[in-house]
């Protein structure tokens, strides 16, 4: 009860505020929104996400932009795997945590068929802190048939051990992502999409509570795990966009590929088909197939001792081979059906509130259940 | 690494060829604009998946971009 | 002793990224039209239509407003700017005796533009283009396009798109005609 309890009083809350103030702030362009999302796995482990994000027009072709979210997670106590933070050493006691993170940022048109945004990222928790610039610019050509958006980021991780003694350790990481946007129409029903990602990661990049088991002459002995000090990753996607106005509906349908240079190649698809209930109701549905294959040093069991000295070894269950499978169903209320009755309420025109529901489970016996209620306020 | 690259270039040059062929007026792109085609366009509810399957998965990327829709100017 | 060395992998990755560049980029400029400024009608004579009104009572068409400053407004529904400039156009109208401003709507559905007329108290003569015949005869580039025709019927203004920075340069162009 109290985990429903919280996410109800966080959006109630906020909600309560944006009543009141909300008429007074209106402007044109302005979008607020509010999402409150919850998880809980088969390892009862839970997490609850509230985020809100503005952007607020400035000037003519300048908008600023903020988006906050705070989470919060427990895990039980047992060795488990969180949703939103890394695996948890060993406790007597359930451990919660929470993070807060943080995006501002502004974004400027240039001419008519240029955007350049540049936004800061930071998030905390007691034993990680990510910060990072990121750079994006958009050009629409062929009289905004096709958008091409190329986007840079760099970030400047501390990965974090709180000792035993309760003072933390921490350990740097870098990461430096760039990110190839093409969206094109096909036809006035029809988009397509299609991303390229590289990203390049070096320094810490292994768990530091993460464990493993090494059995050698001596016997079995838990020991830190290693990943190499260097990772390369990329991935390949592309979307269709597809509306069917005889029945009201859409149907998206997209693929990934991803690969590494820890030899991890995987594959996703994805296919949701969205309707309209009423005219202001969208019922959505989704299924989600994934599969991998394991990194080059992931083994079942690691035999010898040079796993204790400095052969790489991981305990990271994403670095196995697996398959994932996940459905899931959403409804979505348009609130601009409620300002056709009552003008005063006609600020709600692009607002919406939206229930989703989905059901992940892989084939290493780990299953979850999300549920996500989001508020999505536009004036 | 490099392979997929220029697969992602070569696709990409056939889709903005494609581009010369076929062009949506601004004044046919209602359906474009239509809440049911931009589902999964809305900042926090893809990151919040996006973030969900990075945590679970030993994959990332595939983000949507910008674009598309509105031919509205200013 | 060694011949000229055979290039390194990095250095055949750099070569083809770099042809990989100019490869898209090509493409881009090549598919890439020249964004366009607008209808290229300044100078001609308008393209005469005949629409029906938002209600369907009445039919009107632009020979029926030679003699008059006419603006002819395409406009949508689910075009954000369109919010912004028709009320400013219906208040340009009020406020300048001889001026006609003609809005023309080119929705899907009727009563989604008869909706967003009555929230947003816009009092202009809405024509409604359910065939799009007529926009497709303009060919806007964007939504919204705005055409401002001399008392001969001559197209003499083209705005594309709309912020209020462009309402005083409205003004300004039909203070001119009028």
């Amino acid at each position: 009860m109290r985990r429903i309890a919280k996410p109800v009083a966080v959006v109630l809350l906020p909600l309560m505020t944006l009543w009141a103030v909300a008429p007074v702030y209106a402007a044109g362009g302005d979008q607020m929104g509010f999402t409150t999302y919850y998880f809980s796995d088969s390892g009862e482990n839970s997490v609850v996400t509230t985020s809100f994000s503005l952007a607020k027009k400035l000037l003519q072709q300048t908008v600023f932009l903020i988006d906050i979210e705070l989470d919060n997670v427990t895990v039980p106590p047992v060795t488990a795997i969180t949703g939103a933070t890394r695996p948890q050493r060993k406790k007597s006691e359930p451990f919660e945590k929470s993070r807060g993170q943080v995006i501002v940022g502004v974004e400027q048109g240039i001419g008519a068929t240029s955007t350049f945004a540049a936004n800061f990222y930071r998030s905390q928790e007691v034993d990680y802190t990510s910060s990072a610039v990121i750079g994006t610019f958009s050009q629409e050509l062929n009289n905004k048939n096709t958008t091409i958006t190329l986007r840079g980021q760099y970030n400047h991780d501390l990965v974090g051990k709180i000792q035993d003694a309760g003072d933390l350790v921490n350990k740097r990481k870098k990461t430096i992502t760039g990110t190839v946007n093409i969206n094109q129409l096909l036809s006035p029903t029809t988009v397509l999409d299609l991303s390229y990602d590289h990203v390049v990661l070096s320094g810490f990049l292994s768990d530091p509570y993460r464990q493993v088991r090494v059995t050698d002459l001596s016997g079995t002995t838990l020991t830190d795990e290693l990943h190499p000090s260097k990772r390369t990753r990329q991935a390949a996607s592309g979307k269709i966009s597809q509306m069917i106005p005889t029945i009201k509906a859409s149907l998206i349908g997209s693929y990934r590929y991803y690969f590494d240079t820890w030899k991890v190649r995987s594959h996703t698809g994805e296919i949701r088909f969205n309707k309209y209930i009423i005219n202001d109701l969208i019922f959505g549905v989704d299924y989600r197939y994934y599969t991998q294959n394991a990194a080059y040093f992931t083994q079942k069991t690691y035999t010898g001792s040079e796993y204790l000295n400095g052969a790489l070894r991981t305990a990271d269950y994403k670095l196995k081979k697996f398959s994932s499978n996940n459905f899931g169903f959403s409804l979505e209320y348009l609130l601009r059906g409620l300002g056709r009755s009552n003008p005063d309420l006609d600020f709600l025109q692009n607002s919406s509130i939206e229930f989703m529901y989905f059901r992940y489970f892989n084939n290493l016996e780990f299953s979850a259940d999300i549920l996500q209620a989001s508020l999505k306020f536009s004036i | 690494m490099v392979r997929t690259f220029f697969a992602f270039i070569i696709v990409g040059a056939a889709a903005l060829s494609a581009a010369g062929c076929a062009t949506v007026k601004a004044y046919e792109r209602e359906k474009l604009t239509d809440p049911i085609m931009m589902q999964d366009n809305q900042f926090a509810k893809q990151s919040l998946e996006q973030k969900f399957f990075s945590t679970r998965e030993g994959s990332i990327g595939g983000a949507s971009g910008i674009g598309g829709g509105c031919g509205c100017a200013k | 002793m060694r011949g000229a060395s055979t290039p390194t992998r990095s250095r055949v990755e750099d070569a083809m990224t770099k042809q990989s560049l100019v490869i898209l980029f090509t493409m881009c400029a090549l598919t890439a039209r020249v964004y366009a400024l607008g209808p290229e009608w300044v100078g001609k004579p308008a393209p005469g239509f005949s629409l029906r009104t938002m209600d369907g009572t009445a039919t009107l068409s632009l020979g029926q407003l030679r003699g008059q400053v006419v603006v002819v407004d395409f406009w949508a529904s689910w075009c954000a700017p369109c919010k912004r400039s028709l009320p400013q156009l219906a208040a340009m109208e009020a406020n300048h005796p001889g001026l006609k401003v003609i809005a023309i709507n080119i929705d899907d559905e009727r009563q989604k533009a008869v909706e967003f007329l009555r929230k947003n108290r816009v009092k202009l003569i809405a024509l409604y283009d359910e065939k799009k015949d007529v926009v497709t005869t303009y060919d806007v580039p964007v939504m919204p396009s705005a055409l401002i025709i001399d008392r001969k019927g001559v197209v003499r203004y083209v705005h594309v798109g709309y912020t209020d920075d462009d309402l005083d340069q409205f003004k300004r162009e039909i203070q001119g005609l009028l």
